[in-house]
Formats: C-alpha cells, structure tokens, sequence
C-alpha cells in the first residue's frame, strides 16, 4: 500500500510550533496519526485518493493546529524543561563514577574482617564499648587482644558519612602510649586499616608486658583516648 | 508526563544529585570551602580566620588560616572552571604546630610563614641555610625580615628559583618589637650562640 507524502500539511502545521526542539517529536506523531487513520479508511473500502483527502479533513486546518500546538509547546516552558533535562542528564553522567567507587567501597567493607594473627597464641581479650564522633568520623574500637607473644592488639573501626561536609581522609588509630601504672612502657607501633567510609583495622605494640595496666592512643588531632587493661579481661582459657 | 511536572520533578532532582556530586567528589563552590572541610575530615577547626591565600602554580592555591594559636595550611585547585577541590598531588601540611613564641616554617615554592604568640614582635628575620644533600657542612644562606600583621602572622618567599627537593631549613629566628630592639631569639646566631625559644642554652 502507498502511504501518501503529508510533507507539505505537517511543514504548514509545524511553521507555527515556535519551540523548534519540539519540530521532531510534533513530526512523527502526527504523521504517525495520519498514517493509522489512512490505513483505516483504506481498509474500510476507500480510494486511496479519498481517504488521503478524508484524512487531511480529519485533521483540519493545518494553521488552525498549529497555532494550538505551539500554545501546548511553549517555548518558554520548552526551554526551562530542555535545559533542565540537559544539565539532569550530565549531572547523572558526572555522579556515575563516584556512586559506584561508593557502591563498591560499601560493598567490599561488608567483607572486609579483621586479620587473625595466627603466630601465637590469645591470652586475653577486652570487650571495649568505646564509640566517638569527631567532627564527621566516628572511632569504635571493638576489641583488646594480648598474645603470648607479648604483642597487644587494638581491632577498631571508623565510619564517615560519605556526604557528610568533609574531605575523607583514612584515619587509623595508633597507639602512642602503653603504661604500667603510671609509667610508660612503650610506645609507637604498627598497624593496618582498610579503606573506605566504613572501615576496619588494627594497631599493635609489641613487647607489651601482661601485668600493662592502660593503653592510650590518639583519636584524631589532640584527642589523647585511655583503655584500662585491668578491667574486663577474659583469658583465653575461660573462654 | 505533562511538562510541567517533568520540570518539577527535574527541580527536585537536580539540587539532590549536585548535593551528591560535590560531597562524593569533594567538590566545592569555594577555595574557602575546600579548605575547612579538609580541616573537618583532618579533625581541628575550623580556622578562627584566613590569614591568606597564596598563589601556587596556575589554577592552585595555598590557603592558611589560623586555629587555636597554630597555622592551618591547606592546598587548593580549580576544578571545571568553577568549582574547588583539594590540591592533587604534593602534601598537605594541615594543621602546623606554633608551639614557639615565634614559629617560622618552611613550605613549597620557597615560602616561609609563621606565627607569633608575642603582641610586641612586630618584625621577624630569619636566616634559612639551603643546599644540596649531603652538602649540609657549607649551606648557602639567605636572610630575610617579614613583618608581623595584627594576628601575630609574617609570610614571605625567599627564593623563587629554589627547588623543593633541596635540602633547607631556619637555623635562626630573630623577632624584634616596633622600636627595632630584638626581644626574642631561636635557633643558631650567626656567632654559635644557641637559644631555644628565647632562652639561651648553649653559648
């Protein structure tokens, strides 16, 4: 079947649409529309001369439409909602790589576990409830370990809220001080932390004796945190 | 959907996945911006006030500020046209410790700036030895005054060519009040005299 060329009705109707992005959408709709409404007359038993020219009288005067059209196609309105689209659309483009760093970085802290030191033996353990804000961070230390080895172990973690009004730094918790009573045994030590806005990590001092009596260690700049160690111990025996 | 509802619901969007862009980015509308969250997610601050901001290379900043009594020291650069972020690349120093009377110290692009706690001190010389690692018995010196502004700060660039992987440092602090009388020392005098914070130690 040959579907007439309504090119010269829809051009007349389109020269009143003033929102030219518009031109495109306005087009195929209603060339579409008069399409389908050929078809039907044709498969109701009309000439084909006919029904193009009983379409055309469906669809009335093409000036007529088209200054309907342009009313519903506002410019003004066009171009807010086009600009709006357009900056939407590189927004998403722009937010795609950091939701799926974020994405990914959640998801690799829900595995994320705490090493287990495996080259001596638990002697003791501390619950430590110790949670703190500090600024956008938040510190939880979790668990004291002391090995026979003579090695203390701090597991704690941190969480900053990935929207929250700061650079994200990776903060690690290290121990500065380790005392007997009140005299200080040692000091410095090593660690691990893992990455992300949730994180898990140690701190460890070696040569710790059994009998330290406290443990301090910094919680961001200036902020100097005491654990006692003669409180809460569950030797590994007990447990 | 109607247009006008696209618009609105485009409207409520658009502010939500900006919000999200800046803070996952680390993104800010200002340099100001950049550098106090950075003090936020270092953990002090923010600064009572900016004492400047500092030229770097095109596009970069340095900005300090001042924090209970110490220096903050924060990089910053421009990111598309118009918003900020942190410095990429190279150090930043954060918050700098002025737990001297007078503190002077030594940062990239031959800047020297410090603080003082002293309202008298109204001028600070410094004499900065530099040179080539492993030549620290012969450095080259270069002597500068900076004067001191009402929040007790001096900055100054003393060498534009130098480079940065040189070694240097400021041997000698000298600050001196508004009748040019020297009312504070640090470090060592040119004759071998050594004071730490004003108080002589070994002569």
């Amino acid at each position: 079947m040959r579907v007439p060329d309504w090119e010269e009705y829809l051009k007349q109707v389109l020269s009143h649409v003033k929102f030219k992005y518009d031109h495109n959408s306005i087009y195929f709709e209603l060339q579409n529309h008069m399409e389908d409404r050929y078809e039907d007359f044709i498969t109701e038993g009309m000439e084909e001369d006919e029904a193009q020219k009983a379409v055309l009288a469906c669809m009335g005067d093409a000036d007529e439409i088209g200054e309907e059209l342009n009313q519903a196609h506002s410019p003004v309105l066009g171009w807010i909602w086009r600009i709006l689209k357009d900056v939407l659309i590189v927004l998403i483009i722009i937010n795609i790589l950091p939701m799926f760093s974020l994405v990914l970085t959640s998801v690799i802290s829900i595995f994320d576990m705490y090493r287990v030191k495996n080259d001596s033996p638990l002697v003791y353990t501390i619950d430590v409830d110790y949670k703190e804000k500090v600024y956008d961070t938040t510190y939880m230390i979790d668990k004291i370990l002391y090995y026979e080895d003579n090695t203390l172990e701090i597991r704690y973690a941190t969480w900053t809220n990935p929207f929250s009004d700061s650079i994200k730094w990776n903060h690690s918790l290290g121990i500065q001080h380790v005392y007997v009573d009140e005299v200080e045994i040692a000091r410095g030590g090593g660690g691990w932390k893992g990455v992300g806005y949730f994180a898990r990590g140690y701190s460890c001092q070696d040569d710790v004796p059994f009998d330290a009596t406290r443990v301090a260690f910094s919680v961001a700049i200036n902020n100097e945190v005491s654990i006692d160690l003669t409180e809460g111990r569950v030797l590994a025996d007990e447990s | 959907m109607n247009r006008k509802k696209e618009i609105i619901i485009f409207i409520i969007i658009i502010p939500l996945l900006l919000f999200s862009f800046l803070r996952l980015g680390e993104y800010r509308f200002s340099a100001e911006g950049i550098f106090y969250a950075c003090e936020r997610g270092l953990g002090y601050g923010p600064s009572e006030k900016i004492l400047g901001e500092y030229e770097l290379e095109e596009g970069r900043k340095l900005i300090v500020g001042k924090c209970q009594g110490n220096l903050s020291v924060i990089p910053v650069q421009r990111a598309f046209g118009v918003l900020w972020k942190l410095k990429s690349g190279g150090i930043v120093n954060g918050l700098v410790d002025c737990e001297k009377v007078v503190t002077a110290k030594l940062f990239r692009g031959g800047k020297v700036m410090g603080l003082t706690s002293e309202k008298e001190i109204s001028e600070v010389y410094c004499r900065i030895e530099y040179g080539d690692y492993g030549n620290d018995e012969n450095p080259s010196i270069q002597e500068m005054t900076m004067t001191v502004n009402e929040d007790g700060f001096f900055y100054g660039i003393w060498s534009t060519e130098i480079l940065d992987d040189t070694f240097q440092h400021i041997a000698y602090i000298e600050g001196s009040n508004s009748n040019g009388k020297v009312i504070y020392q640090d470090g060592m005098t040119s004759e071998g005299i050594y004071y730490n914070n004003g108080i002589i130690e070994v002569e």
